[in-house]
């Protein structure tokens, strides 16, 4: 598929995904602002040509998905704003709970969770997309889903 | 729960206003301004869904080879071979006769000739009695009715839920049954048609049927359990299974150890983990058994089968927690098949792992020439910061390519999990770029982690339009690799402004010098030897210590408008090494020896004056003794110090003549 070369379209068409990765990862409008501006960047700038709509999608979520985690590395070394709170932007509150309890999980669980509960991968798709072995992505599933209900429940329910 | 958080983020969408700040930023992009090749500073794994792995397709030739001899139906020799061979020694056994419990819709298996392939398990063959054992099974197992509602659904030989196949021939043609792990079974029919010289195979059906898979595994386990698989007779196994069955990872902090580790290792961890002496599941009342709160253990290992994952944490206190859960098809729920505690000698388990682990190997010749396949066309080094890292010397930018391209790919080790780097910064990208024979780019991107963690990608492409290829995860001594790169490169201490290579101009205060050449030799060729050296030489200055000279070629003009002295014992040579982070000073010698052009010395009560003229030159040699011992060392750096001072510290007019490798000095 050839890129459209249309910045409002690609943008309407793939934001609101990328954004909501990006702020799940992240934790932060900014940062995920930043992310999705970056992936955007580089889409008109240097992305490959694409086969199918799937394949523009998956290279999009890849770039933003390392993209996310360069800035996780890079807070790791300095001090970042405080994280904000999901349930004054753009959530619900009832819906906050099991965002909340999806935030608290480390990177590791949360990027696998996210694409396939919220974007709907398939295991090997995401290993595909995020550069790990399909096992790893089925032990970061099965322990993320397991740790997310334990912590919805303990605390949200 | 999963319906509720994907609702949820839905919900989240982008402000207008910031959707409109990134078309904006978009449309303002000035794409000639941005460089061929993305390199942020980060390993950016830029793939598709149908990202190609080259690995992945090798995997895919040997499943795909082994599936053409099950699926194709005897078509390779491989399925003709095993039947023949079993039902030729099953025709003198007694053969059971089924009919009255045949509930095959198949036929009759004890009547043909079929052979078992059970994907992602050892298949070594059956014996013709377990064959006989499998008939009567297959005869009385429960099929089913036909399933219609298999809406166009075909067995993919790499799908997760695959299981075994089924095949056999008979005179008109040939059929093959897949059997997945949710039950679901297809069965094709095969018939020959054409004459005997160009015979063919049409597909004469299809039927589906939907089986109760549990059952029919746990009647295949039992019979391949007593005597079935012929490797397996003797091998002892652990209270978990035999790890030489499955694909395990065993991680040690952030150390893994699986099935792309070597196979010496991995096979020796699989034999040690069967072998091992668990001795008999004790009652947790520590109440550790929980995996997730068993957060101090010392190694993890875990596995799956048939959707069944399973968990292995040894702590060492010799606490151990096994747990296994079975997942639904699409992970969404599990149930806990088993859970059992364990107290072991953690002492005697950790020193026979480590005992095995201590074979890791570095990469496989064969790893480093696919990494370096291709004719080599650049390298680049960048820094944590993206800055490229690069000497100005010639001679320096050479070395830097040699090492990353060679030196570089044989320090990489393997055993190394995918998280490996998590939690750790950045602090080196390595870019090799190499021409493949039929003219594409391939470029191996490498990003160095501070743990020593090295995630690799590969990009294949022509011109700017180069496509992810593989990724993969490395592990490299840091310290090894900065001391190298140092090594190369030199520190701050020695800059392009105050650091020459023999043979060029160097100027400090208005001196200008050119060492020419160095010789490191036992003979004072005429030298003279500094009055009150206690270094012992013969009449001829020559030394008969354990001590050699470095002698030193030097061109040296003043180059001011005065005449001017100056003392040539200002000269030193230099020994440092890295310790770390820090340029470790080793020692340094003094210039002992001396002749100008020829002549004897000039030695006067202030050693080696000598007096210049107005622009004048001068070449003379001077010699410094060093002691063997350190000739039989290695350094980091080996260099002429020019120091008229002799003040040591932040001394701006400082030269150095950087001699090289010891051996260099030498030859």
């Amino acid at each position: 598929m050839q890129k459209c070369g249309c910045a409002r379209e690609a943008v309407e068409k793939y934001g609101d995904m990328l954004y909501r990765i990006s702020l799940l990862i992240l934790k932060n409008t900014a940062d995920a602002e930043d992310a999705v501006q970056e992936t955007f960047i580089k889409y008109f700038t240097k992305a490959p040509e694409f086969t199918d709509a799937e394949h523009e999608k998956a290279w999009l979520i890849t770039v933003a998905t390392n993209r996310c985690r360069d800035m996780l590395r890079y807070r790791s070394r300095h001090e970042t704003e405080s994280e904000e709170v999901l349930n004054t932007y753009a959530v619900e509150k009832s819906d906050s709970g099991i965002l909340e309890a999806l935030m608290a999980l480390s990177d590791k669980y949360r990027i696998i969770m996210i694409l396939f509960y919220v974007e709907q991968y398939k295991i090997d798709e995401i290993a595909d997309i995020t550069g790990v072995s399909v096992s790893a992505v089925k032990m970061r599933l099965s322990r993320g889903r397991k740790l997310l209900e334990e912590k919805y429940r303990k605390e949200y329910m | 729960m999963d319906k509720k958080l994907r609702n949820a983020a839905e919900k989240i969408t982008m402000p207008e206003d910031m959707k409109e700040r990134i078309i904006k930023a978009c449309e303002n992009i000035d794409k000639t301004n941005i460089e061929r090749i993305d390199n942020d500073g980060y390993t950016e794994v830029v793939s598709g869904t149908e990202r190609i792995s080259r690995r992945n397709n090798i995997i895919r030739v040997v499943s795909a080879a082994a599936a053409c001899a099950v699926l194709a139906a005897g078509i390779g020799t491989t399925g003709v071979l095993l039947h023949k061979n079993h039902r030729s020694q099953l025709a003198d056994s007694d053969v059971v006769d089924s009919n009255e419990q045949l509930r095959s819709p198949f036929g009759d298996f004890t009547k043909v000739d079929f052979n078992l392939y059970l994907f992602d398990e050892n298949y070594d063959g059956f014996s013709d009695e377990t064959y006989a054992e499998l008939a009567d099974f297959f005869n009385s197992f429960n099929w089913g009715e036909e399933y219609e509602n298999a809406e166009g659904r075909e067995f993919q030989q790499d799908s997760l839920t695959r299981y075994g196949a089924i095949n056999w021939d008979d005179d008109k043609g040939k059929n093959s049954i897949t059997i997945e792990t949710d039950g679901f079974i297809s069965y094709k029919r095969y018939i020959f048609s054409g004459e005997t010289e160009n015979l063919s195979m049409d597909l004469a059906f299809t039927k589906y049927y939907m089986i109760d898979f549990e059952a029919f595994d746990r009647g295949i386990k039992e019979i391949l359990g007593h005597g079935g698989a012929e490797s397996s007779a003797e091998a002892r196994i652990s209270p978990f299974g035999d790890f030489t069955a499955f694909d395990f990872d065993l991680q040690s902090g952030v150390w893994n150890y699986n099935k792309s580790t070597s196979a010496a290792i991995y096979t020796g961890l699989a034999d040690y983990l069967n072998t091992f002496d668990w001795g008999e599941p004790v009652e947790d009342t520590s109440g550790r058994g929980d995996e997730i709160v068993v957060t101090d253990y010392a190694y993890n290992i875990s596995w799956e089968e048939n959707r069944v994952v399973s968990w292995l944490y040894i702590a060492d206190d010799g606490f151990v927690s096994y747990s296994a859960n079975k997942y639904s098809e699409d992970y969404l729920t599990s149930d806990e098949v088993e859970r059992r505690s364990y107290s072991i000698d953690f002492e005697a388990f950790d020193k026979g792992l480590q005992n095995i682990l201590a074979q890791d190997v570095y990469i496989s010749q064969e790893e480093a020439d696919r990494l370096l396949s291709g004719s080599f066309v650049l390298s680049e080094l960048t820094d944590s910061n993206n800055v490229r890292i690069e000497p100005d010397r010639a001679e320096a930018k050479e070395m830097l390519n040699e090492f990353l391209r060679d030196g570089f790919i044989y320090m990489l080790k393997r055993s190394v999990p995918d998280n490996a780097s998590e939690g750790y910064n950045l602090k080196y990208s390595v870019m090799l770029e190499f021409k493949t024979d039929d003219g594409q780019r391939h470029t191996e991107n490498f990003t160095i982690y501070e743990n020593g963690v090295v995630s690799s990608s590969e990009y294949m492409g022509t011109g700017n339009d180069l496509l992810p290829y593989t990724a993969d995860n490395y592990s490299i001594n840091i310290e090894e690799f900065e001391s190298r790169v140092r090594g190369i490169l030199g520190d701050d201490e020695f800059n392009t402004g105050n650091t020459a290579e023999l043979g060029e101009r160097c100027e400090t205060e208005g001196w200008e010098y050119v060492i020419k050449s160095v010789d490191v030799t036992k003979s004072g060729d005429g030298m003279d030897v500094f009055p009150e050296g206690h270094y012992a030489c013969d009449e001829n200055g020559d030394l008969i210590g354990d001590s050699s000279y470095i002698i030193a070629d030097i061109a040296l003009t003043n180059n001011t408008d005065t005449d001017r002295s100056l003392y040539m014992n200002s000269t030193r040579v230099d020994l440092y090494n890295y310790n770390g982070d820090e340029l470790d000073f080793k020692n340094s010698m003094e210039a002992t020896a001396y002749t100008f052009n020829g002549d004897r010395s000039v030695y006067e009560a202030d050693y080696f004056k000598t007096d210049y003229k107005a622009g004048e030159s001068r070449t003379f040699r001077v010699g410094y003794v060093i002691d063997d011992e350190y000739l039989d060392k290695s350094f980091d750096t080996i260099c002429i110090e020019i120091n008229h001072s002799g003040m040591a510290e932040a001394n701006e007019n400082i030269r150095y003549y950087r001699l090289g490798e010891k051996n260099r000095l030498m030859r």
